[in-house]
């Protein structure tokens, strides 16, 4: 058994940091853990994925196309660009807000229904997160509990817990493991 | 400690420091930069550790630690070698007391590097033994093993990760320190001081030295045989994984694993070539082991079919995936041929290009100078770093890169021959004190004509923010003021020198044609610091009486600033407060919040 995720999103909104609380959580689940980050350039505003593979015997941390179980996109253009890496039957879970970068908003060609439209016409399972104004900076612990909840990940609620204490900076904790308590259900 | 998720960084950072390492040296370069900053993070009291000015200082202050017995380590990613290489080249001749160990990471694709060059084949240059590790957890392994054969043969060793060890993640078992005890420098002329005489002697020895080094290798078990039948596959580095799932479940196929690529494993390669018949060799970057396989076959008259990279079996450059081996080897193994895919058709996706952050200096001081050079014939050489975001639009400000520090001398060289035109150079801080301010010196001695434009924002910025000694801290925790880079300049005798805030556009645009008017070599000091260090003071926001003109989206690229259905407005979650496109807005309607 084995659970491949993808994250995907632009740099600097946290991929990264989501990719080690995942891995963090399926190692505290006794699984074995391989992962994977983009860097360099891209980090200044670029297109970025993470890959995240945890099972019983992992041999290399890259997903190759259709082999996604769970797709985590921090922005829906970047679900759209990424999607050919999920699997059949695989869960997308999309963060709506887009970024849209100047040259795409002068030329009015990002279209974000569009691209919604695209996902769900073309992914069995997708679960859109709203992500309001004030939530900004907690987005990709908001997107890991949907992803927990959706059950693709394979992870427990518990996990992501000890994942977030032991894994996230301790400037942003307490707002993390409160967002849980209030996801979750304290 | 126990098992915990580390990058490859940070195991090759916990793998010195369980090792005894005593001296860590290293200058900032993507992917190896974490590597130090995991020692430092994690170090006690009895270990050294420095961002040096360059990486030929870390390479020499690493070793003169080692000839005095100490246990060290040098980060560096590939350039980063380059630029140490005229030591390397010779301490490999001299050799070394306290183990040695040249981190040197390779970057497939390039993801953040302008070549991809293969430390493999510098160390074959060099007759310096290197590790080529296959994940974290292996080069965590690896790096203990190579002080062992360092301080063994007396021989600095490389371990030579690629951007995928560097940066991937996996759950390492960190053991505890085992501590070590330099026991200092004893003179020794013949040893320690390589007079040509007694680099011929040293460099016999070498030579007789590392074929015992590679009889060793055979027997290590980075250097292994698994599998059997007569089809072979030989692999290093990150692909190993994809191999090992490619092949997951299949029996018949050998596969022969290479861990110290040079000097060769040449018993070990032959048992393999001898069972075999054809060798498929899937490696990244140089066909390194295709061509030690190839070698070998002549040497010893075995007919066997070597394919890779060579015969076009393999792709010539570029990073390997798991698709790229498991198609090569589904084509050389069992003859099928991939399927083709079909191309979906997507809805149109932005383009994101890496920019310069909101309320990054660089970016006033780029347009502070395109607005002042305004139909002037000019030509801007530039440098590696942030900076070089600003050759793209709408800056446009940045010619021509070579590499760390050179834009001063590139334009040296463009005004030789073009002498109509007004040479601009820009030059990071850090790049000032690594290779720049040579290259300023070289221009001042040789009566250049061009204006130096120095980007002084405090930090190695691109690599992560980074002190260099300009601004003064260490990375042993002291925090006094930096190398004053105006008071450098004034003592090379340049015919104008001048630091400006960019962030004051008009000031900046007049000091700016100012030096431009002056002859010589002139410089002009942009000071601010990053906008990822300094904390934005104020906000800016777009009034109701924008025109959306647009001149602030067409002229500075600023990601902040946003448009939609022809309402431009700023974005505070992004903005920095830098207030630039305040200053150039014609109708004055962005302004600060109060």
């Amino acid at each position: 058994m084995k659970t491949n995720c993808l994250l995907c999103g632009i740099g600097g909104q946290g991929t990264v940091l989501a990719s080690t609380l995942i891995s963090t959580a399926a190692l505290y689940q006794k699984l074995e853990v391989k992962a994977s980050d983009t860097i360099g350039m891209a980090q200044r505003g670029g297109s970025v994925v993470s890959h995240v593979r945890f099972g019983k015997k992992i041999h290399s941390s890259l997903i190759s196309d259709g082999e996604a179980d769970v797709l985590i996109a921090f922005e829906p253009a970047e679900a759209v660009r990424h999607l050919h890496y999920l699997k059949k039957g695989g869960t997308v879970i999309v963060c709506t807000r887009p970024v849209i970068p100047v040259a795409s908003a002068l030329a009015h060609s990002y279209e974000t229904n569009v691209l919604l439209h695209y996902l769900h016409e073309n992914a069995e399972n997708v679960i859109e997160v709203d992500m309001k104004k004030e939530s900004n900076r907690n987005i990709n612990i908001k997107l890991l509990a949907t992803a927990v909840k959706s059950g693709g990940l394979g992870l427990s609620e518990e996990s992501l817990r000890y994942a977030v204490e032991k894994a996230m900076p301790e400037k942003s904790k307490k707002a993390a493991l409160h967002l849980l308590d209030e996801f979750f259900g304290a | 400690m126990g098992k915990r998720i580390l990058t490859g960084n940070n195991a090759i950072a916990f793998g010195a420091l369980t090792a005894g390492v005593n001296v860590v040296c290293g200058y900032p370069g993507t992917p190896s930069t974490e590597i130090l900053e995991t020692i430092a993070d994690h170090k006690d009291s009895s270990v050294y550790v420095e961002w040096s000015a360059n990486g030929k200082a870390a390479l020499e202050v690493a070793a003169g630690a080692s000839i005095a017995g100490a246990r060290t380590m040098v980060a560096l990613k590939q350039s980063g070698l380059n630029d140490a290489s005229d030591s390397v080249l010779t301490l490999a001749y001299m050799g070394i007391k306290g183990g040695m160990v040249i981190v040197s990471a390779d970057d497939a694709g390039p993801h953040a590097s302008h070549t991809e060059q293969d430390t493999r084949s510098f160390a074959a240059l060099s007759r310096i033994p290197i590790f080529d590790p296959s994940s974290p957890e292996e080069a965590y392994e690896m790096i203990g093993e190579a002080f062992r054969v360092s301080e063994l043969y007396g021989t600095p060793v490389i371990l030579r990760p690629t951007t995928r060890v560097c940066l991937g993640k996996s759950a390492v078992f960190v053991r505890r320190r085992v501590p070590h005890v330099p026991t200092g420098f004893e003179k020794d002329p013949k040893k320690w001081v390589p007079y040509p005489k007694n680099a011929h002697i040293n460099h016999i020895k070498i030579e007789k030295r590392n074929p015992i080094i590679a009889d060793m290798f055979s027997e290590l078990k980075y250097n292994s045989i698994s599998g059997r039948g007569k089809i072979g596959v030989a692999v290093s580095g990150i692909s190993c994984g994809y191999v090992r799932e490619a092949l997951e479940g299949v029996t018949n196929v050998r596969i022969f694993t290479v861990g110290t690529p040079y000097p060769f494993p040449e018993k070990k390669a032959l048992e393999f070539l001898r069972s075999v018949k054809k060798v498929l060799v899937i490696e990244e970057l140089d066909p390194v082991i295709e061509r030690e396989l190839t070698y070998l076959c002549g040497k010893h008259g075995l007919k066997k079919q070597i394919s890779g990279k060579l015969d076009g079996a393999m792709p010539i450059a570029g990073e390997y995936t798991p698709k790229i081996v498991s198609d090569a080897i589904g084509r050389f193994v069992f003859g099928i041929e991939p399927e083709a895919k079909q191309e979906e058709a997507l809805p149109v996706l932005p383009v994101r290009t890496p920019t310069l952050c909101a309320g990054c200096p660089h970016r006033a001081s780029l347009y502070a100078v395109k607005q002042a050079l305004k139909g002037k014939k000019y030509v801007c050489g530039g440098d590696v770093g942030c900076s070089l975001l600003g050759s793209a639009a709408p800056l446009e400000m940045i010619d021509t890169c070579l590499s760390l520090g050179a834009g001063i001398t590139l334009s040296q060289g463009i005004h030789r021959i073009q002498p109509d035109t007004l040479n601009v150079a820009f030059m990071g801080d850090s790049s000032f004190f690594a290779t720049g301010f040579s290259g300023i010196v070289n221009a001042t001695h040789n009566e250049a004509d061009l204006l130096v434009c120095i980007l002084d924002n405090s930090a190695s910025a691109l690599t992560g923010q980074q002190p260099h000694p300009g601004s003064g801290m260490t990375m042993m925790g002291s925090d006094k003021s930096g190398i004053d880079i105006e008071a450098v300049l004034r003592s090379l005798g340049l015919s104008y020198v001048k630091t400006i805030d960019p962030m004051m556009l008009d000031e900046a645009i007049d000091a700016v044609r100012a030096a431009a008017d002056v002859k010589g070599v002139r410089a002009i000091v942009f000071k601010s610091p990053c906008a990822a260090i300094a904390k934005p003071t104020k906000k800016f926001y777009v009034s109701g009486s924008c025109v959306a003109c647009k001149k602030c989206i067409r002229e500075l690229g600023c990601p902040a600033i946003l448009i939609y259905d022809d309402v431009v407005r700023i974005d505070s979650s992004i903005c920095n407060g830098c207030g630039l496109c305040a200053q150039i807005c014609q109708i004055h309607t962005i302004k600060e919040y109060v």
